[in-house]
């Protein structure tokens, strides 16, 4: 069994820290963050150059924040969505801002949920750890064709 | 009446002149006509006159000469045998018309001798006397009606007298006969008529005679001859042609001149008109002009106005972007101070103090009830940019959804609600279904604590909107302070006696707005509140 990788993309120094504790508390030890656009590309190999850092190459599950500078969640979204090796992982779209304009346009992109940010879940981030715990149980079941898996089930458990 | 007569005189020289000049010319080419045709009568009168006039002298000229002849003869060889006397005396009546019969009276000699036929009775002896008495010859009468006599002493008178006794319409008839025919003649001897042929009482007209005198032989006064025209010749001569050329040149003329004063008068009218025309040419283009240059400006200010409702749309736009967006962004960090806040209590809740504690809670809250205020005004704004896609709802049903959902979520579970008849609305679904959810919300919100929370909706048509009241029994409020309703954050009730972030009611006026309609309210304290709504009907007034 593979490890059970997580990538936050996020360049809010809060968000991340509660997002890795509640991912802590939830028992996924291998959490990586990139804390922008760029830093996500090249660490999923991305775009072209790719640097050896520490995080995960083929993560289970991504949480993408959409407004970040120069490279935005969307465009991350469509350069994960539109490389074969990159298309399958599920990525969960995680927003301060739940406009409809927006939650359409990530769907149309290929992402799996849409979150918005909340700040009354106790312990606060705790709704990440029940994504993260979604995404990866239902990737690890037994599926009927190999590929198709991921891309299938979009939106149909998530708690948008 | 002072002006009329000059107009006259200028509306009316030319055509009177026409007149006139018509009428003069008919006039002499009438008199040239009558002048002509006068002569021609005379002329042939005349000509007529002096061939009778010459007859007649020369017929009794001619029966005195033969008398003469006789005479010389009858004073040369004395008197003949009775029989052959007769026979030259008879051949002079009977080739002399009008001698009636000749007598010798010779008392010396043998006393009185007649021609046969002998006078029908036996001669006057007054006219025998008196032929006696004359001295020389003469030619004499008017003898009686009719009568005249030749008196020729025979032989100087020594052998007596011869008497030839006419009648001068005997001599006359035979030389008019042939001339005159057709005129009427009178002969007048001594004054006194003597002779007429034809219709004496045929009247010409006055200068159509010719009277002249016939000398008559043996020192006799003369007589005087006059020819007038019959009847059927003044007819046939004096045609009315110059009357009726006369009349007709009268009429043409002033037909003339009415044709000339009514082309004048025409000519006046198209003159008139030509120079009203180009007026109202003029006035026209100068109409034209100033609806061009308003026209202009119209347009300049209809830009003006355009621009600066662009630019305004332009500013809310802007207004509307920048509350979004702070909105927005101004929730991770209050977002933020909320986690952390959990996450030190959960952490080092324990290490704090009773005091230490409620600080905490109250950042928490404060972070609570900041980002409630921010939910509020992303609501707000996204309903004032949403777009308003109208259709007709079914107002009821549509409420009592809303009102089973907002229950739920307050938990009013006993509450009640109450929907009279209500007229189709006209309205965008979600921004329909976001006013009464406000509303409902509202009324079950300061409802809270009565016995039994009552809720109703009624409504009625007017011509151009439909009006919808939503009334509660809640505590309503004071009218004085019912224009800060429907003002963002604006509340009359402190978070104390009633929670709440002051968006609700602002954005129910809004959305109300943009669709063209009103929001009001009414309300007494304790006695509950109304809160009415106004939707324009489809076709009537628009947004």
């Amino acid at each position: 069994m593979r490890r059970r990788e997580i990538l936050i993309v996020d360049d809010n120094p809060n968000d991340v820290a509660i997002a890795l504790r509640a991912l802590d508390r939830a028992g996924f030890d291998a959490v990586g963050v990139a804390r922008s656009g760029e830093e996500a590309l090249r660490s999923l190999a991305l775009g072209g150059e790719s640097d050896a850092s520490s995080l995960p190459e083929r993560p289970s599950v991504i949480f993408l924040d959409l407004k970040m500078p120069r490279v935005d969640g969307w465009e991350v979204l469509r350069e994960i969505r539109g490389n074969r090796r990159t298309r399958s992982i599920p990525v969960v779209i995680l927003s301060s801002s739940d406009h409809p304009d927006d939650v359409r346009r990530c769907y149309e992109l290929g992402a799996n949920s849409f979150l918005k940010k909340r700040f009354d879940a106790r312990p606060p981030g705790s709704y990440l750890a029940d994504a993260a715990r979604y995404w990866i149980q239902l990737n690890e079941a037994p599926r009927p064709r190999r590929d198709d898996a991921a891309s299938d089930p979009r939106g149909a458990g998530g708690p948008a | 009446m002072f002006h009329r007569f000059p107009s006259l005189l200028r509306d009316l020289w030319l055509p009177a002149l026409v007149a006139l000049g018509g009428v003069a010319v008919t006039l002499v080419a009438w008199s040239l006509l009558v002048a002509q045709q006068r002569a021609h009568a005379m002329g042939q009168l005349r000509s007529v006159a002096d061939k009778d006039r010459i007859a007649i002298h020369t017929a009794v000229d001619a029966q005195v000469s033969a008398l003469g002849n006789l005479e010389r003869f009858w004073g040369r060889f004395g008197p003949q045998p009775l029989p052959e006397w007769r026979f030259d005396a008879n051949m002079i009546v009977e080739n002399s018309p009008g001698i009636r019969w000749i007598a010798w009276v010779d008392p010396s000699g043998g006393g009185y001798r007649f021609t046969a036929p002998a006078p029908t009775s036996e001669p006057e002896p007054e006219r025998l006397e008196r032929a006696l008495r004359a001295s020389a010859p003469a030619f004499r009468g008017p003898v009686g009606d009719d009568g005249y006599e030749v008196v020729l002493p025979v032989g100087g008178g020594e052998k007596g007298v011869l008497l030839a006794v006419g009648s001068l319409s005997e001599l006359l008839d035979p030389v008019l006969r042939d001339g005159a025919a057709g005129h009427v003649v009178e002969v007048s001897w001594n004054g006194r008529r003597v002779y007429h042929s034809g219709d004496a009482d045929a009247h010409g007209p006055a200068w159509w005679r010719s009277e002249g005198p016939v000398a008559l032989p043996l020192g006799s006064s003369s007589w005087t001859v006059v020819h007038r025209p019959s009847g059927e010749q003044v007819a046939a001569m004096l045609t009315p042609l110059p009357h009726a050329m006369l009349a007709g040149g009268v009429l043409f003329s002033v037909l003339l001149a009415a044709l000339v004063h009514q082309v004048r008068l025409n000519q006046r009218t198209i003159r008139f008109l030509g120079a009203s025309n180009r007026a109202l040419d003029v006035r026209v283009r100068e109409a034209a002009e100033k609806d061009a240059a308003l026209r202009e400006l119209n347009q300049e200010l209809e830009l003006r106005v355009e621009h600066r409702t662009a630019e305004l749309a332009e500013a809310v736009e802007e207004l509307e972007a920048f509350n979004y967006s702070v909105s927005h962004d101004l929730r991770s960090p209050i977002g933020a101070i909320l986690n952390f806040a959990a996450l030190l209590e959960e952490d080092y809740g324990v290490r704090l103090d009773d005091a230490g504690r409620e600080m905490l809670s109250r950042v928490s809250a404060s972070a609570e009830s900041a980002l409630e205020l921010l939910e509020g005004l992303l609501q707000l704004s996204r309903a004032t940019r949403a777009q308003v896609e109208p259709v007709e709802i079914d107002m009821a049903a549509l409420a009592r959804g809303v009102f089973a959902e907002v229950v739920a979520a307050d938990g009013a579970e006993d509450a009640e609600l109450s929907v009279g008849w209500l007229p189709t609305a006209f309205a965008d679904r979600a921004l329909l279904t976001n006013v009464l959810s406000n509303l409902f919300g509202n009324a079950l919100k300061y409802s809270r604590g009565r016995d039994k929370q009552r809720v109703a909706l009624t409504g009625s048509e007017g011509a151009d909107e439909c009006v919808y009241a939503v009334s509660d029994n809640g505590v309503g409020f004071d009218m004085r302070f019912s224009s800060k309703l429907f003002g963002v954050f604006e509340r009359l009730h402190t978070d104390e006696e009633f929670q709440g972030s002051g968006v609700g009611l602002a954005m129910v006026a809004r959305i109300v707005r943009r669709h063209g309609g009103r929001v009001w309210a009414e309300g007494r304290v304790d006695h509950g509140a109304t809160f009415w709504f106004s939707l324009p009907k489809p076709g009537g007034r628009r947004p």
